[in-house]
């Protein structure tokens, strides 16, 4: 579980800093980061569904707003 | 050179079978040589999403939009209006209560509102199921085109629609999909309103046509796979719809003409190519011979070759020569050709089509220059006959392609579209003649506009180009003085201005004017007076017909 966490949270920073074009980290939120505005969030969801082969439902969508977060959503669709 | 390499490296990424999103958003591409172009977006669901796919692949065409996006608003009140050389309408269908035919009755009259205020060409992009009315609707609207997003969506396997990303993205409109709509927003539906078309593609041989080295493999031994056929029947396509094939290879001549005469299976012929480079002379050299026996500038021209150091040294020594790299796979020369900006337009019309006919028999007319010196027996054996129209609406969309595309024989540059010729149709004491030549040797159709306007003894010409195919027959002077002669407009007036733009490849245009003013210094920019008296006096030359068609 430890492993799936941290190859999960390393995919979704991968993901995230590439899709916003700058570096984030584990504890990056959309209020503490500037560059994750509302039009990047929306580049940052299509591109974790493009890299981690899922689609988030619109109750998923609104989770996704800290690296945190995604990570959790991400490893309950593991889960479920 | 680094800028065309560039854009060589990011064509993979962009006409790739399945283009990734974030690969797209990753490119880096130049913009130091593209256009910048104004564009009004009226909107009611999310077009930032999308527009940041568009700029990629715009710039990969060597443009770039800066946007002027509305707020979201359903009813387009076109709030805020400013003059850009474009107007997109970015609508979802969807939001509308009202029923198909109210919806339908509601669209016409906001692009009739859009029409009147604006002269840029209108694009409208959405989708109705009843597309079909639309598109109706939009076709009696001078400049207006419609973009059916479900009908292309469609026809590359793709869902529109996604009501679980529309609160997300603020559209319904798919991921998948706006991948589609941007490609095809950057490089056909938007430069085919905004640019002069590209006139022809020069292909490279080897590795582009087929597989294989002929000089290597011989006639027999290169590969034709079913790529290359399409690729190949791609091209036929193309120039049956106006746009000339040439070929530019390094290789033996005789070996060349071998190949296409045994290799039956091949689409392509070689009378296809209406200029044939093949040489082991640097290509540069012999692009530029193509741009000159075809009459089109480099700007015109898009070149096509395997090899990208071949492609970036022709780019650097012809910096306006448009470049396209050809890959081992040919599906993918396909695709990237498929959306070349300027390779696509809305409607082609005959003119476009006589083009190639008309460049074909350019050979034998030469050959009859040569060998008649007396200018009324070169005449008479080629029955040259022109047309003169006045004011012809049904030809304006012909006229205004011919003051957008037009650089050598183009007096004043004013670049007008259908919708400004028709306003200025509508000024007091304005007039509009448009020429049509033909020959026993082929019709070049309308080759000619004048846009004039009495100002009390003056006409004053504000619009004069002729088209590169009419150029070179000795008629451009006949054609000025005889349009002018049949204005309405030119009765009774004792003296005619000339509006005159110095641009870079005008010289054609400038030059018949000095003559026809006698002038020995060159013309300058601003306006050049004649009198009325030479053009009330000149005569159609000997052995030229001459036609007044109707209105």
């Amino acid at each position: 579980m430890a492993n799936l966490r941290e190859t999960t949270e390393a995919r979704v920073i991968h993901t995230v800093s590439r899709a916003l074009k700058s570096q984030v980290n584990a504890d990056s939120t959309r209020d503490n980061t500037p560059n994750w505005d509302s039009l990047r969030h929306i580049e940052v969801v299509f591109s974790l569904e493009d890299e981690l082969g899922l689609e988030f439902s619109e109750s998923e969508q609104v989770q996704l707003l800290s690296i945190k977060q995604i990570v959790e959503v991400v490893i309950k669709r593991h889960a479920a | 050179m680094t800028q065309a390499l560039a854009r060589l490296a990011a064509q993979k990424v962009l006409f790739s079978a399945s283009p990734s999103r974030a690969d797209i958003l990753d490119l880096t591409l130049p913009n130091a040589d593209a256009v910048r172009v104004a564009i009004n977006v009226w909107r009611n669901h999310n077009f930032e999403s999308l527009s940041t796919l568009v700029e990629p692949y715009s710039l990969f065409g060597r443009w770039y939009a800066s946007w002027n996006l509305s707020a979201y608003d359903d009813s387009l009140a076109f709030a805020g209006w400013q003059p850009a050389a474009a107007e997109l309408i970015w609508l979802d269908s969807g939001r509308s209560a009202t029923g198909t035919e109210a919806w339908l009755s509601w669209i016409e009259q906001r692009l009739q509102a859009l029409r009147a205020r604006s002269r840029a060409p209108i694009l409208l992009a959405t989708w109705l199921d009843v597309a079909g009315a639309l598109g109706v609707i939009c076709e009696r609207i001078p400049e207006v085109y419609f973009l059916d997003l479900r009908q292309l969506c469609r026809a590359h396997g793709t869902e529109l629609l996604n009501d679980r990303t529309s609160a997300l993205s603020g559209t319904p409109i798919h991921k998948a999909a706006q991948l589609v709509i941007a490609r095809e927003l950057a490089c056909r539906a938007l430069p085919a309103v905004l640019f002069p078309p590209i006139k022809a593609v020069a292909f490279d041989l080897d590795e582009t046509l087929h597989g294989g080295v002929l000089a290597e493999d011989g006639a027999a031994g290169v590969q034709l796979t079913e790529a290359h056929r399409a690729l190949q029947e791609q091209i036929r396509a193309l120039r049956e719809r106006g746009i000339f094939i040439a070929l530019v290879s390094r290789n033996e001549r005789r070996d060349v003409e071998q190949l296409f005469a045994t290799r039956e299976d091949y689409p392509l012929r070689i009378e296809d190519f209406s200029a044939i480079e093949v040489s082991w002379d640097e290509k540069p050299a012999a692009l530029q011979r193509v741009a000159a026996r075809l009459r089109i500038a480099l700007d015109a021209l898009l070149f096509v070759d395997d090899n990208a150091g071949e492609l970036a040294a022709a780019a650097a020594a012809l910096p306006a020569l448009h470049t396209l790299h050809a890959q081992p796979h040919a599906e993918h020369t396909m695709r990237a050709l498929h959306y070349y900006p300027g390779l696509w337009r809305y409607r082609t019309g005959g003119d476009d089509r006589l083009r190639i006919a008309d460049m074909q028999a350019n050979a034998a007319r030469e050959e009859l220059a040569t060998r008649l010196d007396d200018p009324a027996e070169y005449f008479r054996s080629l029955q040259i006959q022109l047309t003169f129209r006045y004011n012809p609406l049904d030809q304006l969309e012909r006229l205004a392609e011919l003051s957008m595309k037009t650089n050598q024989f183009n007096l004043a540059f004013k670049r007008w579209g259908a919708t400004a010729l028709r306003d200025y149709l509508s000024l007091a004491d304005s007039s509009i003649a448009s020429v049509q030549l033909s020959d026993r040797l082929s019709d070049s159709g309308v080759i000619a506009l004048l846009c004039a306007r009495r100002r009390a003894q003056v006409l004053h010409v504000e619009e004069l180009c002729i088209s590169c195919r009419a150029l070179g027959r000795r008629l451009e002077h006949s054609i000025v003085m005889l349009a002018l002669r049949g204005m309405p407009a030119f009765q009774g007036c004792t003296r005619v201005l000339f509006d005159v733009a110095l641009a870079p490849r005008n010289q054609p245009a400038l030059q018949w004017l000095q003559t026809a003013l006698a002038r020995t210094e060159p013309v300058g920019q601003g306006t050049c007076e004649l009198l009325a008296s030479s053009v009330h006096d000149f005569e159609a030359p000997e052995g030229v017909l001459v036609h007044t068609g109707q209105a």
